[in-house]
């Protein structure tokens, strides 16, 4: 037990892990299994879509590792991922975008479920408005999900994100399963929720969530400024103003899983929240007062399944309507009343077939509708059409290659004539595995995608450009992975990976003053190159008696070079807010039941504006999180209690410039289990 | 074999450690001096009206709170870059978020800060902080006998939220408080005083395709709206000159009606009523008045080419005639991607033209000879836009 001090701060600097590998550890039963013991859950389901034969595993967040990360949101979780960037405009209502490898949150799928979730509007997930609550997995892949079984526009992004809901799970003989949490921390933060989930029978299942979010969204900020000379030049605290969030989610999903192969689901989705925009903050002004609504409602419904042994096929099936008011009630502004209303309808239909057992074709066709209302009145019809083909040879090779089209159709009713855009972009992966006890795997992938200009790009007052072309990125990856998984010993895992990569950004849809009074046109006008190596590592140690500890590290330096114009004065410099380094670190040590976890995040120094110099400079930030879990069972009821501080040393940062975020918070939550 | 891999992982986490910096104190927008290529003169050997500095307003990107005032130094020969922040390290969050105006005023220097809703009120020669008048979305400022007037886009709420009117507002220049304020059209922007009255040029900018096209006359000492002279489409400048005369820029609808000057004189040499009575099929984005002659420039999106068509001249104000189509002689117009502000020295003739770029990077102050030949160029802030000369 020495040791294990030293062990828990150097996790990381694997040199004073060096005494401790000479140890002999005990041999223990990992600690997840122990837990599953405890909770002794049981999956009812056989089919597992991970089987298939995926040729870059992604970046992957899952079940209690997820749990135990301190998270409210997804875009808190997401910011364990390599190479992700995150905007984060603070508290618990604040927007939170991703951009992978630089390119943009508009070049981003997310994925709820296996569907892409859509913002036709503005081309952005808020992440921010994802709770973990539901979600058992989260996926990062660059490129696309590299299984060809896939809907035509999985096949369309630079990279994604799968959001996966919790599958029902049942203890042992039991039809029912209850679950009810509660969370309260700083900000006034109170988030309840509930679970139910019933089994009718093996094959068929329902389950029932409900949450809600609410929190003042008032904390305590401060900027602090010395002279050149070291003087204290000012140093104020305030509260962040109108940042209070109100917030209500219910899902319901009913699903069958008839046979090995077949199954389907039916889920219903619907958010409504009421928020302040907090705002800059800037002199003289502390408080702002624009509100925004949300309601967001999707049904979404999949049927799979497999024919004759070789034809598979997915139908997947959403509506979506979403609706957005935008108030602005600042008395020292021009009064804003906005209302947009979004509505979405898509159907996919995805076919594989095994030639042979090592070579698969594949065949998906996509459909949607887009429209949008009141704000703007614009329609959008799109069609995807992709070809794929995956093949295994021996294990040792595995060779994908897909090619999609696409065909967008727009009709604005208050402009101009729009041209119909059409696309075909292409996609190789490929992995390499010399030998099959060693776990070592090479892979590389080149990989097109294209944004396609969303509606605010193209019809936004004054400001849209309906001749806009689709933006372009190309992308080229090559990694290398080891793996070690053994389930005995004092080394349990061990994971490496790292990647290379070069992107190019062309025809980047940028926003283009057209003159005087901040009068902007959208312009097909940027080039960007992106080159960057993600470096992840993974490892697993079981030692002393019943004691586990799990480090994890992620690591990412990057250059994103806006290479527009020579005569600009910005030509070759980083573009904004894109960090040379950033990487994070993760470790979680349990003994039996018991969890603490902690977590780092760092962000290096970047710049705000498009020009490297002094007056766009933005410090590094970097926050410590801490938790402690316990999990007791009483009488077939299982209690696990949280407790977490975040930015533990209370570090006054901003990660988007005038954005202040919460100091040192705190968080508790609450979990009773049937 | 793992523990090779490991002490190679360990090598590179100190090497990563170590490239990747750790926070510091931040420290107040830094002042950078950068000398010109200009003589070094001692102050004596100014002329009472010659100009001993020049202070530029740069309005930065809205929300970037990056407003800042540069200060081109005549006398010892140096551009100021953020002089405020040097003389005011105290304020907090600095000068603001987007400045829109810039005048000295009886040994004072007034900043109208637009989305930081005050006019910072500094000492004209130290840039010292006096005080702040709070005015919410102010936009330009004018002064006469010791009040300072400025216009507004916001004026009393009205029960239609969405036709709001803008006002001017009366500032008492020894307080530093609002006196009175008067109701004008829509989004007001440029105003002028001549004589008793108050002209104000209302935009209605917010208010698209409603532009507003009046002046707004507004009597001084009763502080009323007395009359609206209707001019021309979103209407922005209004500058007098010697003549008693007042010229207006109007913006046009950026599609089919374009840029145009205009110019109200009275009605008759005893009436006190002005009229339109020549509108210039010139654009016009900003212009200076020296002497007789009107510096010019204009900048119109062309939805053609997808650039912006940019255009200078020279206007003699008497016989309203464009006498040429550069004031820049020596080719590098071409340099200046978007003309954002402009000015005379009224002592040497030297102009000043500003280049806001793409107006998200720092800009360029670029000057030349009377004779319209470029004598030195400087970074500035991000937009620069609004100048205003010192005097000994």
């Amino acid at each position: 037990m020495k040791s294990f001090y030293t062990l828990f701060i150097f996790a990381f600097l694997s040199a004073a892990l060096s005494p401790l590998l000479a140890q002999t550890g005990a041999q223990l039963d990992s600690i997840d299994e122990m837990m599953d013991s405890i909770y002794r859950l049981s999956d009812v389901t056989v089919t597992s879509a991970r089987l298939n034969k995926e040729i870059i595993p992604p970046q992957r967040l899952e079940g209690k590792e997820l749990e135990r990360l301190n998270s409210l949101s997804v875009a808190d979780a997401i910011r364990f991922f390599s190479g992700v960037q995150i905007k984060d405009y603070g508290g618990v209502g604040g927007i939170k975008t991703v951009n992978i490898r630089s390119m943009g949150s508009e070049q981003m799928g997310v994925y709820y479920n296996g569907i892409q979730l859509g913002n036709a509007q503005n081309g952005q997930v808020d992440l921010g408005k994802f709770s973990l609550e539901n979600i058992d997995e989260i996926a990062l892949y660059n490129g696309q999900k590299s299984n060809i079984f896939q809907s035509a526009r999985e096949f369309g992004s630079a990279g994604s994100i799968y959001l996966n809901s919790r599958r029902p799970k049942f203890a042992e003989g039991r039809d029912l399963h209850l679950r009810a949490s509660m969370k309260a921390g700083s900000f006034y933060l109170i988030n309840p929720s509930v679970l139910m989930e019933y089994k009718f029978n093996d094959e068929l299942s329902l389950s029932l969530n409900a949450e809600m979010v609410s929190s003042d969204g008032r904390y305590k900020f401060r900027y602090r400024r010395v002279t050149p000379s070291g003087e204290l030049a000012y140093d104020t605290t305030a509260v962040r103003e109108n940042g209070d969030v109100n917030a209500v989610r219910v899902e319901a999903g009913l699903q069958h899983y008839y046979s090995n192969t077949g199954f389907w689901k039916f889920h219903a989705y619907y958010y409504n929240s009421e928020r302040g925009v907090p705002g800059a903050i800037v002199n003289n002004v502390w408080r702002r007062g624009e509100r925004l609504w949300d309601r967001n409602s999707f049904v979404q419904a999949t049927f799979q399944d497999e024919f004759f042994d070789r034809w598979s096929l997915r139908v997947n099936a959403k509506y979506a309507f979403d609706y957005t008011r935008y108030v602005n009630n600042d008395d020292k502004l021009i009064h804003v009343d906005n209302i947009y209303k979004q509505r979405e309808a898509y159907l996919s239909v995805a076919n594989k077939y095994s030639i042979f057992n090592w070579w698969d074709v594949s065949l998906s066709y996509d459909f949607q509708w887009n429209g949008l209302e009141e704000y703007m009145d614009v329609s959008r019809t799109s069609h995807w059409l992709a070809a794929a083909t995956a093949m295994n040879l021996y294990d040792h090779v595995k060779l994908q290659a897909s090619v999609l089209g696409t065909f967008i159709n727009e009709e604005a009713r208050e402009r101009d004539e729009v041209p119909d855009k059409y696309k075909v972009t292409p996609g190789f992966f490929a992995s390499y595995k010399p030998w099959r006890e060693i776990g070592l795997t090479f892979n590389a992938f080149y990989k097109q995608a294209y944004r396609y200009p969303t509606f605010n790009d193209l019809y936004y007052t004054d400001m849209g450009n309906a001749y806009l072309r689709p933006e372009l990125s190309v992308q080229h990856d090559v990694g290398v992975e080891y793996r070690i998984d053994r389930s005995a010993g004092l080394f349990r895992l061990f994971e490496i990976k790292a990647d290379y990569y070069y992107n190019r950004v062309k025809d980047k849809i940028i926003a283009y003053p057209k003159g005087q009074q901040f009068r902007w046109t959208m312009l097909n006008l940027g080039l960007v190159k992106i080159n960057g190596v993600d470096v992840s590592s993974q490892l697993s140690l079981a030692f002393g008696r019943d004691w586990m500890l799990t480090g994890k590290l992620q690591y990412t330096y990057q250059t994103a070079i806006d290479v527009t114009d020579p005569s600009d004065t910005y030509y070759g410099d980083q573009i904004p807010y894109i960090p040379w380094h950033s990487g994070s670190a993760i470790a979680m040590l349990t003994w039996r039941n018991y969890a603490l976890n902690y977590s780092f995040i760092y962000v290096g120094e970047r710049y705000n504006q498009q020009e490297n110099i002094m007056y766009n400079y933005t410090q590094p930030w970097y926050t410590h999180d801490l938790s402690l879990s316990g999990a007791w069972r009483v009488r077939g009821v299982t209690l696990k209690a949280t407790a977490e501080i975040n930015n533990l040393l209370s570090q006054d940062y901003d990660v988007i410039l005038n954005y202040p975020m919460p100091k040192r918070n705190y968080r508790f939550s609450f979990v009773v289990e049937y | 074999m793992l523990m090779r891999v490991l002490r190679y992982i360990a090598f590179a986490v100190a090497a990563v450690l170590l490239a990747c910096a750790c926070r510091e104190d931040e420290i107040v927008v830094p002042t950078e001096y950068e000398p010109l290529p200009i003589p070094v003169r001692s102050e004596e050997d100014f002329a009472p009206g010659e100009p001993i500095g020049m202070y530029l307003l740069n309005e930065g990107n809205m929300g970037s709170n990056k407003a800042s005032i540069d200060y081109v130094d005549f006398v010892n020969g140096y551009y100021v870059r953020s002089i405020y922040t040097e003389r005011n390290s105290t304020v907090v969050k600095e000068l603001g978020d987007v400045g829109n105006d810039i005048q000295v005023y009886g040994g004072r220097l007034y900043a109208v800060i637009n989305c930081s809703h005050k006019v910072e009120v500094m000492d004209a020669r130290t840039c010292r902080r006096i005080g702040q008048v709070d005015i919410p979305n102010c936009r330009y400022i004018r002064f006469s006998r010791d009040k300072a007037y400025v216009s507004s886009y916001v004026g009393p709420v009205s029960i239609d939220p969405d036709a709001q009117l803008g006002a001017v507002f009366e500032v008492d220049t020894a307080s530093l408080s609002v006196t009175r304020e008067v109701t004008v059209g829509y989004q007001p922007d440029e105003l002028e005083v001549l004589g008793e009255y108050i002209y104000v040029a209302n935009s209605g900018g917010y208010r698209l395709p409603n532009y507003d096209y009046t002046v707004s006359v507004v009597e001084r000492y009763g502080m009323k709206q007395v009359e609206k002279i209707p001019v021309g489409l979103n209407l922005h400048r209004i500058r007098k000159d010697k003549y008693g005369r007042l010229w207006v820029t109007s913006r046009g609808d950026y599609e089919r009606v374009s840029s145009k000057l205009h110019l109200l004189e009275r009605k008759s040499s005893v009436s006190k009523d002005m009229v339109v009575t020549d509108t210039l099929d010139i654009q016009c984005s900003e212009f200076v008045i020296q002497g007789d002659s009107m510096y010019f420039y204009s900048v119109a999106w062309n939805s053609q080419t997808e650039t912006n068509d940019v255009a200078y001249g020279i206007i003699d104000i008497r016989t309203k005639e464009l006498l040429t189509r550069s004031f820049i002689t020596d080719g590098t117009q071409e340099e200046i991607k978007v003309p954002y502000g402009i000015a005379v020295n009224p002592y040497n003739g030297d102009i000043y033209v500003t280049d806001a770029k793409n107006y998200v990077s720092s800009g360029v102050l670029h000057c030349y000879g009377r004779d319209g030949v470029k004598k030195w160029s400087v970074r500035t802030g991000d937009i620069p836009a609004h100048m205003a000369f010192v005097y000994r």
